[in-house]
């Protein structure tokens, strides 16, 4: 069964087209999940929260290819995460000075795996790894950024710039011969 | 959603990312299963909010009808009752006659108090006002102190006094002077005047027909 046929089965409110698409999507929304909230039981619980709301709005779904359904359930995601940390207050207010930008060592990070940048996100506190999400690997803007956050795009701009320098410190931190021979 | 460039080598990668190498990957089973149960709950939830909404709309209605007919039964005590100073003053009058208790001693029931002393029962009449109104013949049940035939001990019984006639006497002959004037119906600009005289009190409802009640067009 192809994704479309299964997207129009779940519509009618088949639960094995349901939970096709959950096992098909599942594993790369928790870690999406996670990437915003460091706890795992706290990243599953929301992962079903926004599955549900993703089966909720089936109905008005048009099916625009593999990637488009891809990148609206990822947002569904991101905006469980989003709320829940506004639940919790997990956005720290800074200065809103703009610190200097720092640029991130691009090189460095391709040599990472997956799961080393994974692990070197979820470090980060949580105002400054939310901001490094949305802008880095999402491709927000600090003004989409700010409205997402109810927090001001210099807010935004001084959290990002936080969490790369933290990044690069990190990267130090580890020991990597090519950040080690980019000092040098 | 753009800002400035990033090689998309490390995000792709990172977007791609399943699972982690030391973790365990996510109970698929238990994890659809809990999603199931909250899809259910949620359904079921849903139907119950309903259920409760209707049993309070059904409660909430019921007593307004009951609110409603407890009005109903209960009216209004009329104007003349509730704004009338001068027949306050006279039932107060009235109340402080009629609560003083009337011993009335019968000889054929002795009372403890009879023998030592030999002295005749105390007959103590009963104090009637001398009110000449159409007030003064309702009368409230008196208390008096009736003796127990079994028994020597006096047994307070509610007795209901009989309305006494009254001789009615035009309020011109009560004499005396007028103790009190109100409106009783001001929009008809009719008052009540109380007297108090030798012969008692009276009371009448008078029309005050010095100052003009309608309002006459102008020529």
């Amino acid at each position: 069964m192809t994704i479309p046929e299964l997207i129009k089965e779940a519509k009618k409110g088949s639960t094995a087209a349901q939970r096709y698409l959950f096992d098909l999507l599942s594993d790369k929304m928790l870690m999406v999940c996670r990437r915003y909230v460091r706890n795992q039981q706290d990243a599953e619980e929301l992962l079903l929260d926004g599955f549900y709301k993703f089966f909720k709005s089936l109905p008005d779904l048009s099916y625009q290819g593999d990637a488009a359904l891809h990148s609206w359930v990822k947002r569904i995601m991101i905006n469980e995460c989003l709320m829940f940390l506004r639940k919790k207050s997990a956005f720290v207010v800074v200065s809103e000075h703009v610190a200097e930008t720092v640029a991130l060592e691009e090189d460095v990070l391709n040599n990472l795996s997956a799961a080393e940048i994974f692990n070197l996100v979820i470090q980060l506190p949580a105002g400054y790894r939310t901001v490094f999400n949305l802008y880095v690997i999402e491709g927000m803007n600090h003004g989409e950024i700010a409205g997402l956050l109810g927090i001001s795009e210099g807010t935004s701009k001084s959290q990002l710039s936080k969490a790369k320098s933290l990044l690069q410190k990190m990267l130090v931190q580890q020991n990597i011969e090519y950040v080690k021979r980019k000092t040098q | 959603m753009s800002n400035e460039k990033h090689s998309n080598s490390w995000i792709g990668k990172l977007d791609e990312l399943e699972s982690l190498p030391g973790e365990a990957p996510l109970d698929k089973v238990a994890a659809w299963d809990r999603l199931h149960q909250r899809m259910d709950g949620k359904k079921i939830k849903k139907r119950g909010a309903w259920y409760w909404a209707a049993a309070c709309l059904f409660l909430a209605v019921i007593g307004l009808l009951l609110l409603k007919l407890e009005r109903k039964g209960n009216f209004p005590p009329p104007a003349s009752y509730v704004a009338n100073p001068y027949k306050k003053k006279m039932q107060e009058k009235e109340s402080d006659i009629k609560e003083t208790p009337v011993i009335v001693k019968s000889p054929a029931v002795p009372t403890p108090m009879d023998s030592p002393t030999g002295k005749k029962p105390l007959h103590v009449k009963e104090k009637t006002p001398a009110i000449i109104s159409d007030v003064a013949t309702i009368l409230p049940p008196i208390i008096k102190a009736i003796p127990h035939p079994d028994t020597m001990l006096a047994e307070t019984t509610t007795v209901a006094a009989a309305p006494k006639k009254m001789r009615v006497v035009h309020i011109n002959d009560v004499g005396g002077d007028v103790i009190g004037n109100a409106y009783v119906y001001p929009e008809h600009k009719q008052f009540k005047i109380g007297l108090s005289g030798p012969a008692g009190f009276a009371s009448q409802i008078v029309a005050d027909k010095t100052q003009k009640t309608t309002l006459s067009p102008k020529n």
